[in-house]
């Protein structure tokens, strides 16, 4: 049926795909294959195939990237500008994210257990807290960019071995057809028994409510901070699986009101949700708003240290600030230049929370235990 | 018995299956063995037991007599039920959490017992009805002499027991390793903590691996407890789907009940089955913006979702489908030793340890056995993805042709060894022709689980470029138009080959999962 | 007459059970012989040990004079002993076509590609079956079945030829109409047969010997008539 010549290899492959895969299919197809005696014998049939296979897809995936970057920040918002950043270097960027039911960990978890060998060269991180406990263990390289100048200390490393930018604020959102957000004041109005049952936060187990809940223990010291827990823990507050579940049961009305992340709430607003946001704490006896930069860091040993620098330059650049604030996420600048400018959010009215980052990093890992076992009963 | 293919699978499901946790084994010290079974542990672990017994008493409630009338009775359109049935198993068990709890005020502890419960079930109708296809036409007519319908039913009963149990505990085991389900469904009022939380939260913590691992070891513990008795059951051939010449008996009557019980069944199954594709394409089409629902609102949320996860969709695709393409020749191999060769349930057991281990330990080994300047390229590359599916779902196909083969008669195979034909040859001409449906069902099962797997592969490069991580990631933003379409494109792929067999193939019962 | 088979001691258990034995026995070549016995006496076991498809636990084997099987030391594989045969269920390949199954036997047996055609055609023709070349097993009749099962046990071109209980599931007349062409066959190419079966009426008509077994033991052996006259 087939002529000799170099339709033959095709139709046996052909023939070989559809015996494998779709078996009985191809008895219907058998007037489309060949006679019993110009197969190949039969052992070989499919591990013919899943050689051809193998190496198909091993030699179309290897790296022959410039440099590479592990980054936690939604893809949606991230992926952009890293593009960008080829377009402009020519430089060849793979990019790997987090998926956000691992909340950060995931990329962290790689960066510790490639440590033998590294793979990545730049760690966008979307909080702080892993990247100081990183920079403690000795896995990441000094790095003074230059276009971290204008960042306020408070979000850099003293050893320069990290840099915040771009933060997210700890805030509540409120469903405005349920609750009057001016009743709203702090953080202790969520174990208030007027709010039991309508109030949630997510489990602080993981990702800015982790940290959150360790930040708490660095400023309001452990007592203050356990007292606060159990209450949240014995009073009927809605425990969520994150902040994004937190901000839709919020505005779907589930309950009224509860912690979540400007850039959740921001998403929630621009979706057209009848929800506002309070700044917990604002007060002057209050303790103020968690700031949670995005946090940048060179590894160490990392395998193209060069483009790696360069990456991070980008990246830090007020550009790249004012691109993520104009985002859906509207992350806040933390360039004193462009905290003036106009913003989708009221953050002249914040007031930042005053706290020890590298304290929240290097206590993080006990503070979770400590969760673990009060949230995992 | 052919000495180099069972050395070249033996050696394959090592390197790809007991690797990663032989890597993570390693890392464990007396030290971390310390508060393994404190009264936190015991807790969270009577829960998943509790999680467990529920969500598999829902799945044989349902189960059993949807397969029982599927099977056996003339229920109008049973054919297109069949395959229908499966669509609860085949979608990931997230994306039923979110669709029950759109539809229904459900959460808490009975929400997720539900809702696990519904996403099992398939597997104790599929098993039931197996069963009760293989009784065939002669025990069932002889007992309707004895004593009409009252005495089929009796004798069907004791003998495709065995099958179901076997589904419960299966489901059971699908049950308590779920970790996304329980998490969301209890958003919202007390928090429904089961064990695989716990193994969650200590894969977080970064300082010790091998306290992760010995948290994982109750949970191993309990689903090997549970495996035992279900590979046993199965060992009766229950879930065999290949005889020798056997004669169906033809479905029951059911006379003037016939109209009811198919609307019945219909209605059920389809409530089931289609609820959540129904809401994903309520959502796809802006059902639930200020819009509403519509056409041109479809095809943008599909055109985006194609548009964004083109590659993606193509990555899961090809890894899916390579993933299946190893296995199946490899537990051949694997299959015919379990049943064949002595010590072969010992070794059953020990090739089912990859599913029991929790995924996001297998991952960290992962890592752990690859991440070397000598296996660079294959740690980048598609090939490591593909491999950890092939790793770790190796077993559903063993198990499948382990039955499979255990009905057939040793004498084709002696026949042959008469006729001089090498133990290779015997295995690959004489063994493997008649179960090619079985095989593809094996291989459609791998195709399903790995197109629908997140946490096993997820620290491996370029599992980041599969349309699953992508679902996942943009279901943290919200629902929206372009998720829901995408879900339903993952939908479409992951119910392609039981549409296509329903469509074009011979044997029908054969080929859904 | 030369031993075809000679066993001497031969036993087989399983589990610390005793299946067979121990048991010494002769069959000279040419030799149709018919073993008969109650189920479970290890008739078939029997079969199976000098097939080679069953390893004694003690004991010898001679073939044609060859050691075969010593206890568990030697054990010449099955497909190297030259022995055809006949299972109780037929054993028919059922994805292969008669056509195949034949070439299928005759390819491992060594038969070059251009023979074998016409190999199988002789094949079918002696077992009467012309004309179902293309049949699957699952298209064939009871009788058709076993005789395709004869055809595959003799593409091997034995010198033994071993019956387990094939006939069993077929009516009288079809029976006699087979065994009577099983006999012929084997008197053509001068084969030792060894039938196993439960049915005496078998053992009388063409059998040169008899044996009884029960409990795994021989417990009489007779020449009959005609393999006194043989």
């Amino acid at each position: 049926m087939y002529p000799e010549g170099r339709e033959l290899p095709m139709a046996c492959l052909g023939h070989l795909l559809l015996k494998v895969t779709i078996g009985p299919l191809s008895l219907s197809c058998a007037r489309f294959s060949m006679q019993a005696h110009m197969t190949p014998p039969l052992l070989l049939r499919p591990f013919t195939l899943l050689l051809v296979l193998l190496c198909a897809l091993s030699a179309g995936c290897a790296d022959d990237s410039d440099v590479v970057i592990y980054c936690a920040l939604d893809q949606s918002d991230s992926e952009p500008i890293i593009r960008e950043f080829e377009k402009r270097t020519g430089l060849k960027v793979r990019a790997e994210f987090d998926v956000e039911a691992h909340k950060t960990v995931g990329l962290v978890r790689r960066i510790r257990e490639e440590q033998g060998t590294p793979r990545c060269d730049v760690f966008w991180n979307n909080e702080i807290a892993h990247t100081v406990s990183l920079a403690e263990d000795g896995l990441l390289a000094e790095y003074d960019s230059p276009s971290a100048k204008g960042i306020p200390e408070t979000f850099r490393d003293s050893k320069r071995r990290w840099t915040g930018f771009a933060a997210r604020a700890r805030v509540f959102i409120v469903n405005t057809d349920k609750a009057d957000p001016a009743e709203i004041k702090g953080m202790w109005d969520l174990v208030d028994p007027k709010w039991k049952g309508d109030c949630g936060i997510a489990r602080p187990l993981t990702g800015t409510t982790l940290t959150h809940m360790t930040a708490l223990f660095v400023r309001l010291g452990e007592e203050k901070t356990r007292e606060y827990l159990q209450k949240i823990k014995d009073g009927e507050v809605n425990l969520t699986s994150g902040n994004a579940t937190l901000m839709r049961l919020v505005s779907e009305g589930a309950f009224s009101w509860g912690w979540t992340d400007t850039d959740d709430y921001n998403r929630a607003r621009l979706k057209g949700a009848k929800v506002a946001m309070v700044f917990p704490d604002a007060g002057p006896d209050g303790i103020g708003t968690l700031f949670i930069p995005n946090t940048i860091a060179v590894l160490k040993n990392a395998p193209h240290p060069e483009a790696a620098r360069q990456l991070l330059d980008y990246l830090l650049s007020e550009e790249v600030e004012a691109k993520l604030a104009s985002f859906d996420g509207a992350q806040i600048p933390l360039h004193e230049s462009l905290r003036s400018k106009p913003h989708a959010l009221p953050i002249e009215k914040m007031k930042p929370m005053e706290v020890d980052y590298t304290a929240i990093g290097a206590q993080i890992d006990d503070r979770f235990q400590e969760l673990r076992e009060l949230f995992l009963d | 018995m052919s000495k180099p293919l069972v050395s070249v699978a033996l050696a394959v499901f090592l390197l790809l299956g007991l690797g990663p946790i032989l890597v993570m084994g390693a890392r464990v010290e007396g030290a971390d063995l310390a508060d393994l079974f404190d009264e936190r542990t015991l807790s969270l672990l009577g829960r998943t037991i509790m999680l467990g017994l529920g969500a598999s008493a829902i799945a044989t409630l349902l189960g059993l007599p949807i397969g029982y009338l599927l099977s056996r009775t003339n229920v109008f359109g049973r054919e297109w039920l069949r395959p229908l049935c499966m669509v609860p198993l085949i979608l990931p068990p997230l994306f039923l959490g979110i669709t029950w709890t759109a539809l229904f005020e459900l959460r808490g502890a009975l929400a997720t017992i539900c809702i696990l419960g519904i996403s099992t079930f398939p597997i104790v109708a599929f098993f039931s009805s197996t069963a009760l296809d293989r009784i065939g036409a002669g025990p069932e007519e002889a007992a309707r002499l004895a004593g009409g319908r009252r005495a089929v039913m009796r004798v069907q009963l004791p003998l495709i027991l065995p099958a179901v149990l076997c589904g419960a505990c299966m489901a059971f085991l699908f049950a308590i390793n779920d970790f996304a389900v329980p998490d969301y469904v209890s958003s919202l009022g007390k928090k429904f903590n089961v064990y695989a939380d716990e193994v969650f939260a200590s894969y977080q913590l970064e300082e010790s691996t091998g306290r992760a691992v010995v948290t994982s070891i109750p949970l191993v513990l309990l689903t090997m407890a549970f495996l035992i008795p279900a590979l046993w059951m199965r060992r009766g051939g229950s879930m065999a789907t290949v005889s020798g010449k056997f004669r169906l008996a033809p479905p029951m009557e059911l006379g003037s009940w016939r109209l009811p019980i198919s609307l019945l069944c219909w209605v059920v199954v389809g409530t089931l089955s289609l609820s959540p594709i129904g809401r994903m394409l309520y959502e796809a089409g802006g059902g639930t913006t200020e819009l509403g629902w519509n056409v041109p609102g479809l095809q943008a949320a599909f055109g985006l979702a194609l548009e964004k996860s083109r590659l993606d969709l193509a990555n899961s695709l090809l890894c899916s489908a390579a993933a299946g393409l190893l296995t199946v020749p490899v537990a051949l191999v694997l299959a015919h030793l379990c049943e064949r060769a002595r010590g072969g349930r010992g070794l059953e057991l020990l090739l089912c340890l990859p599913m029991a281990v929790p995924a996001i330990l297998y991952s960290i080994g992962e890592v752990g056995m690859w991440n070397h300047t000598w296996s660079r390229n294959i740690y980048d590359s598609n090939a490591l993805v593909w491999m950890i599916y092939s790793g770790r779902f190796m077993i559903f196909p063993i198990l499948l042709l382990t039955a499979a083969i255990a009905a057939q008669s040793p004498r084709l195979e002696e026949a042959g060894r008469m006729a001089g034909v090498g133990p290779a040859r015997r295995l690959v001409s004489l063994v493997a022709p008649p179960l090619r449906g079985a095989m593809l069902t094996g291989w459609s099962m791998v195709f399903v689980l790995s197109m629908r797997e997140l946490d096993s592969a997820i620290l491996v490069p370029a599992a980041n470029h599969t349309v699953i991580f992508r679902v996942f990631n943009q279901i943290h933003f919200g629902r929206d138009d372009f998720v829901a379409a995408l879900s339903l494109l993952v939908v479409f792929f992951l119910l392609l080959p039981g549409i296509l067999w329903s469509l074009l193939g011979r044997r029908k019962a054969e080929v859904m999962p | 007459m030369s031993s075809a088979i000679e066993l001497t001691a031969i036993s087989v258990s399983v589990g610390g059970k005793a299946l067979l034995g121990p048991l010494d026995l002769s069959i000279e070549s040419g030799e149709h012989v018919v073993v008969l016995g109650p189920s479970g006496c290890g008739k078939t076991t029997l079969l199976r040990v000098i097939a080679g498809l069953a390893k004694p636990a003690t004991g010898t084997l001679l073939m044609n004079g060859q050691p075969a099987s010593e206890g568990r030391r030697i054990h010449l594989p099955a497909e190297k002993r030259r022995i055809g045969m006949l299972f109780q269920d037929g054993a028919l390949w059922p994805h292969m076509t008669a056509q195949k199954t034949l070439d299928f036997v005759l390819a491992h047996a060594g038969v070059p590609s251009a023979q074998r055609k016409s190999r199988v055609s002789e094949l079918l023709a002696l077992v009467e079956l012309s004309g179902y070349e293309k049949r699957k097993p699952g298209n064939l009749s009871g009788g058709e079945a076993q005789r395709l099962a004869l055809a595959r046990a003799l593409a091997c071109d034995p010198e033994v030829l071993l019956l387990d209980e094939p006939l069993g599931p077929l009516d009288a007349e079809l029976r006699l109409s087979l065994l009577k062409r099983i006999n012929e066959i084997q008197r053509e190419k001068g084969l030792t047969l060894l039938h196993v079966t439960h049915d005496p009426e078998e053992s009388e008509l063409y059998a040169d010997r008899t044996l009884r077994m029960e409990k795994g033991a021989i417990i009489s052996d007779l020449q009959s008539e005609r393999g006194a006259q043989a």
